[in-house]
């Protein structure tokens, strides 16, 4: 039934379900594995008692909401081109899914490369287009996450499919350290301090020799599918994939494999990001960007929205970063210094600040069109330099002009 | 008489400088009252104190809504810590979560919603926008059932959208529900921001300089909505304006500040012949 005192709890309950069960249900035996099924129930059961009684609590307190609905309805925000938008909804992840098995290996690396790129300015593109908080250290997240994979690999044997969320949880958590001392700040205050952040990581992991190697880096294990591995030949009492299918061996296999995940992910998280801007949190976020005091004159609090800015941003970079640990195979910290910060924060403004398509055309476009310039390699920044140039002059507002949702009064 | 807000002596400083001094005054339950002197007598710095944006030194500021125990709304800011929490340890959770939660956006959900001098919206979202970002808390935030679509969420955002439409419909903002908030005429602007502080279901709404830059005729206009907001709807208005007229014709209760202090206060016509109100800012 479609009561939400009932529905929230058992969609929390899922949700807490799908991420726990890896995690506390699986014991890993040599090679096998064992389920439990007791703990993640048992989380199951707390989370949504938990989430159940706060709303009952709130009902206590507050009362049911009531209220008529209304016949205006959210029409569209694709603006005045839907037909085209439509045909790329459907066009493009089509294509995207295609394209591995017809590049070759070079292509491949390009592609993740592109792919990440693309998920760390849809992340940035949270903190800086919709929350309106300069962002110059964003890199830091990025190198959590990697690191995260490629420490987390070393010390504690965590496998891919493991550090994907707990990566991502670690990054979320580093945004919202991170946000705490800058809660006080705007503009050129904030990007200075979020600066000094992105060094501080970068400091820490190249120094830190006993833990993270320091400038000798981390060797990370390729990810696995199934327990299905991709190398030549698989470790002890595994099986490498191209036997299981029975197809040649293949070092591109690994690649596709990689940019299929990343592909799915990076679907999944537009699908997040684009739904985000339509929901309240969103909507706050682009009023506190708009007007910090007006918020707080309207009964929202700038710490907690300022905070989940950071947080859902920080946590889509530190995805990125597992992936680029996994695609490369070995993380050390040249891959992460304050030219990587600046590059993405080029690709969400030359995109259109809180802009998805945007943002994602330029993240591709910034990322492929160094690859083909190799041949210019010498004036590739001198290249970049003049495009920011130029577009600023020629289109300001970015690639793409954000576009507001268009709400329209329902007909007959 | 019925007082809704209750401010009491309250007292602010800036350094040396004193910007209020014991001020004093009661609003009435579904009154209108106007807070009038020259400027920088501390009219706006008032009502950043009322609406918790500033926090007073000394005094205390009690919004009653009848039928309800009363909230200090000083205590929603934050206090700091005395050895007494440690007789009364109950009040140590209530201190420490208005430290760590509180703020303006507490005042405002506990009743009181303001407008700026200077107009503050949302300048790059519609209008319709403005208005919903206003209703974030009555609107459902849970964040799966939101990033789902579910049935529920979707039925709390059409409520949040006819609520929103219905306060454009008074305001005769409705054509312009879609377009992008700056890019209004002034006096629009005015109106919506006056829409979007009343969404967020407020008690007491708090007008800072509503007309101006107005025109007589929007000046006409806009005092016959406030006083439609007043009986048709039960708000208690507080009012800064320094239109005369327009603060004699609508207000029942006036009160004359000067230098950060309360020079006088009553009703109109009382307010009127005072000879320190006419020395001082009338003229």
């Amino acid at each position: 039934m479609g009561h939400p005192l009932l529905t929230q709890p058992l969609l929390t309950a899922i949700l807490v379900l799908l991420l726990t069960a890896p995690v506390s249900g699986l014991v890993l035996d040599g090679y096998d594995f064992n389920l439990r099924w007791h703990p993640p129930l048992w989380l199951t059961l707390i989370a949504f008692c938990i989430h159940w009684m706060i709303l009952l609590f709130k009902r206590w307190r507050f009362g049911e909401k009531t209220g008529k609905p209304s016949p205006w309805t959210r029409i569209s925000s694709w603006g005045s081109r839907p037909s085209v938008h439509r045909l790329a909804f459907f066009v493009l992840p089509v294509v995207g899914l295609v394209l591995p098995f017809f590049l070759g290996k070079y292509g491949l690396t390009v592609a993740i490369l592109a792919l990440i790129y693309v998920l760390l300015a849809l992340g940035l593109n949270i903190v800086v287009g919709l929350a309106g908080l300069l962002d110059l250290g964003f890199v830091a997240f990025y190198a959590v996450g990697a690191y995260g994979y490629a420490l987390g690999h070393h010390y504690l044997g965590l496998g891919f499919w493991l550090s994907l969320p707990l990566g991502a949880l670690l990054a979320a958590c580093c945004g919202i350290v991170l946000g705490f001392p800058v809660l006080r700040m705007h503009g050129d205050y904030l990007a200075i301090v979020t600066l000094g952040f992105g060094e501080i990581i970068r400091l820490v992991l190249n120094n830190w020799m006993d833990f993270t190697g320091g400038p000798n880096g981390v060797r990370v294990d390729f990810p696995t599918f199934f327990g299905l591995e991709f190398s030549r030949h698989a470790k002890e009492g595994g099986i490498p994939i191209h036997e299981f299918l029975g197809i040649d061996y293949s070092s591109n296999t690994r690649n596709i494999f990689i940019y299929l995940v990343l592909f799915l992910v990076v679907l999944l998280i537009l699908a997040l990001v684009s739904r985000l801007k339509t929901m309240p949190l969103g909507r706050a976020w682009e009023a506190l960007r708009e007007d910090e005091i007006a918020c707080r004159s309207l009964g929202i609090n700038h710490v907690t929205v300022k905070l989940s800015a950071f947080a859902l941003g920080a946590m889509i970079g530190g995805i990125g970063g597992v992936f680029f640990a996994a695609s490369q195979g070995f993380v050390n910290p040249t891959s992460f210094t304050f030219f990587e910060s600046a590059l993405i924060l080029a690709i969400v403004v030359l995109g259109g600040l809180g802009s998805i398509p945007g943002v994602m055309i330029a993240a591709v476009v910034l990322t492929v069109l160094p690859e083909m310039l190799r041949d210019f390699s010498d004036y590739r920044i001198l290249v970049f330099g003049l495009a920011m140039v130029v577009m600023m002059i020629w289109r300001p507002q970015g690639l793409v002009r954000a576009r507001r949702p268009v709400f329209q009064g329902r007909k007959g | 008489m019925n007082t809704l807000l209750d401010v009491q002596d309250v007292t602010l400083r800036f350094g040396g400088v004193v910007a209020l001094n014991r001020v004093s005054l009661q609003v009435a339950w579904g009154n209108i009252t106007a807070i009038i002197g020259p400027n920088g007598a501390g009219k706006t710095t008032l009502f950043n104190c009322i609406t918790g944006f500033y926090k007073p030194q000394n005094g205390h500021i009690i919004l009653t809504p009848p039928n309800r125990s009363a909230t200090h709304l000083h205590h929603l800011l934050g206090q700091s810590f005395a050895w007494s929490d440690l007789v009364h340890p109950g009040q140590v959770w209530g201190k420490l979560r208005a430290k760590m939660f509180g703020g303006p956006h507490s005042v405002c959900r506990a009743g009181i919603a303001r407008t700026f001098q200077n107009i503050r919206l949302f300048k790059e979202m519609t209008v319709l926008e403005n208005l919903l970002v206003a209703q974030y808390r009555q609107l459902n935030r849970y964040f799966i059932g939101g990033l789902l679509g579910t049935r529920y969420f979707r039925d709390e955002e059409s409520m949040a959208i006819n609520r929103a439409m219905e306060w454009l419909r008074f305001f005769a903002l409705e054509a312009d529900a879609n377009r992008l908030a700056g890019q209004l005429p002034y006096g629009h602007q005015r109106r919506v921001e006056m829409a979007r502080s009343l969404c967020t279901d407020p008690m007491v709404l708090c007008l800072d300089e509503p007309a101006a830059g107005l025109n007589p005729m929007e000046t006409q206009a806009l005092s016959q909505l406030i006083r439609r907001l007043k009986n048709e709807f039960n708000l208690t208005i507080l009012l800064i304006e320094h239109d005369i007229g327009l603060v004699m014709e609508l207000s029942d209760h006036i009160v004359v500040l000067d230098h950060g202090e309360v020079i006088a206060q009553g009703r109109p016509a009382d307010i009127q012949r005072n000879p320190r109100v006419v020395e001082a800012y009338l003229g």
